[in-house]
């Protein structure tokens, strides 16, 4: 019987060995270094199995007649061409660009230093706008009386020394300056490496009348009182914005959160990959377009609201109660139309609206509730789901109802509705002439009763 | 050459050539010799070795008596 190898724990201790001394001693990555080095495992593996040859022999034990087996070369062959691919990609393509398993010192044993920004103030002239760079970091912005802007913070950075940090950072530094009627802050964060994790939190107060523009990567943005205008554009990271007036656009290709609060003027939102969009107390147009996997909030919105996302289409004249939608579901009180809602995955419940309705879900219920006899003209396509609509009995309406699975339900029986059954489905039509039509299209379809709140409320 | 010696020999074969072939690329990669100058040497060790195990087998077979 062949003899049991120690190779195998040997190489695995001798690369763990190899790898921290990497870590420890260079700033090359553990994969440049493997890059160079790798054949020391042929070599190791070819001693350790020579040395195990000479021991069995000492000990008269019988010897393979293959020092190395078919499996074991078979693995010689994988690691050569690893070895010979991590060497070309590292000294003949330039390196291995941003893979995620590739670590450096500072990132394996760097730790987050803090430093202050020193005050910095420059007064505005009138026409001046105030334009903020910064990478990654989080920016606070407040409107104040001041005819100046001013700004302080803090900057963190990683690193394996503390000299090291404020190497880093004096390299480069915050700056605020004017130039052209614009003043420009910027924290110069391009030519640090990504490893150090420089990100700025900046304060910064600005006159409140004046235009603020803010660009960055990473980056976080909470802004107050800025009565000028507000344009955030950035690849991710949150907005909070509250008190402000002028057109206020965000672009931020993946946000989480983006939250605004009394705004008065128009509001451009765009977001390719976002998830949570909450808009309250917008006096202005409201238009949001992208994709939002999150919660969707708006409420007491005075313009037209678009919002355009990946699964809801959702266009209304404004919203003096609220909409509230998550991937499932959508549910919306006191609208005012013209509205349109369109979604192929979203449950919709609609409530006390007014003005004509578009409704179209490819494969999910509608449930229309409306306590005012006073009925908008509505037309509802559901195309694989039901149709439940609550409706007060002194409604008066026309009504043309198609159920493709063959059921109406009417339970109001007011406006002298005829039904005409048969086996692919049922026709609900009727009502006087010139009242407000609704049309519905859908598997199923009810017709409730509600009962008005103020005679719930005096039984 | 005794058999314990002729079977260290076979055995070590797969080995030395697994360090030689270690050493070339080794070079290679620290950039004393280029691997397509070196690769030679892998053929060499292979024959070299070969040829060991070659001459302790012809060793090791006896002499038979010529036929008459």
């Amino acid at each position: 019987m062949r003899p049991t190898s120690i190779v195998g724990p040997l190489i695995l201790v001798a690369v763990g060995i190899l790898l921290l001394w990497i870590n420890l001693s260079s700033d090359r990555t553990v994969l440049e270094s493997l890059a160079i080095h790798w054949p020391w495992i042929l070599v190791g593996w070819g001693v350790v199995r020579l040395l195990e040859l000479l021991l069995w022999r000492s000990q008269e034990k019988s010897l393979p007649v293959r020092g190395i087996s078919g499996g074991e070369w078979f693995v010689v062959v994988v690691v050569c061409v690893i070895g010979t691919g991590a060497y070309v990609s590292n000294q003949i393509l330039g390196g291995f660009g941003d893979l995620p398993f590739q670590l450096s010192r500072t990132e394996l044993f760097g730790e987050i230093h803090e430093f202050a920004i020193p005050e910095q103030k420059v007064t505005l002239r009138k026409g001046d706008r105030v334009l903020v760079e910064n990478l990654r970091g989080n920016v606070e912005i407040t409107g104040t009386n001041a005819d100046e802007v001013s700004l302080n913070g803090a900057e963190t950075v990683k690193a394996v020394s503390e000299d090291q940090a404020r190497s880093i950072l004096q390299s480069r530094k915050v700056t605020l300056e004017r130039q052209d009627g614009i003043v420009v802050i910027r924290t110069h964060q391009e030519g640090v490496p990504g490893e150090h994790e420089l990100r700025a939190n900046l304060r910064i107060q600005v006159p409140s009348q004046v235009k603020v523009e803010t660009r960055g990567r990473h980056t976080n943005y909470e802004i107050q009182q800025v009565r000028g205008g507000v344009e955030i554009q950035g690849d991710e990271g949150d907005a909070r914005l509250a008190d402000v007036a002028g057109t206020v656009r965000v672009r931020i290709a993946r946000s989480r959160n983006i939250h605004l609060t009394n705004v008065d003027d128009l509001v451009e939102i765009y977001s390719n990959r976002g998830d949570d969009l909450s808009l309250e107390n917008i006096r202005g147009k409201v238009s949001a377009v992208g994709t939002f996997n999150g919660n969707i909030q708006l409420r007491s919105i005075q313009g037209p609201v678009h919002i355009d996302d990946r699964r809801l289409d959702l266009r209304a004249a404004s919203i003096p109660g609220e909409v509230v939608a998550n991937r499932g579901d959508l549910k919306a009180s006191r609208l005012t139309g013209p509205l349109r809602i369109a979604s192929e995955s979203k449950d919709v419940e609609l409530a006390e609206f007014t003005g004509p309705l578009e409704l179209v879900l490819e494969k999910r219920d509608a449930i229309i509730r409306q306590t005012n006899a006073r009925l908008s003209p509505m037309d509802l396509q559901v195309r694989r789901g039901k149709v439940v609509m609550e409706l007060p009995p002194t409604a008066t309406f026309r009504f043309e109802g198609r159920a493709r699975k063959g059921e109406i339900i009417d339970d109001l029986k007011t406006n002298e509705l005829k039904e005409e059954s048969s086996s692919q489905q049922s026709v609900l039509a009727g009502g006087p002439a010139g009242a407000p039509l609704i049309s519905v299209d859908a598997e199923r379809i009810e017709l409730l009763s509600i009962v008005p709140r103020e005679t719930a409320k005096k039984e | 050459m005794d058999a314990a010696t002729l079977s260290l020999v076979r055995a070590s074969r797969g080995p030395v050539q697994l360090v030689v072939l270690g050493v070339v690329f080794l070079l290679s990669n620290y950039q004393i010799a280029e691997i397509s100058k070196t690769w030679p040497v892998l053929l060499i060790t292979y024959g070299v070795m070969r040829l060991l195990a070659w001459t302790g087998t012809r060793a090791q077979k006896p002499n038979f008596p010529a036929a008459q």
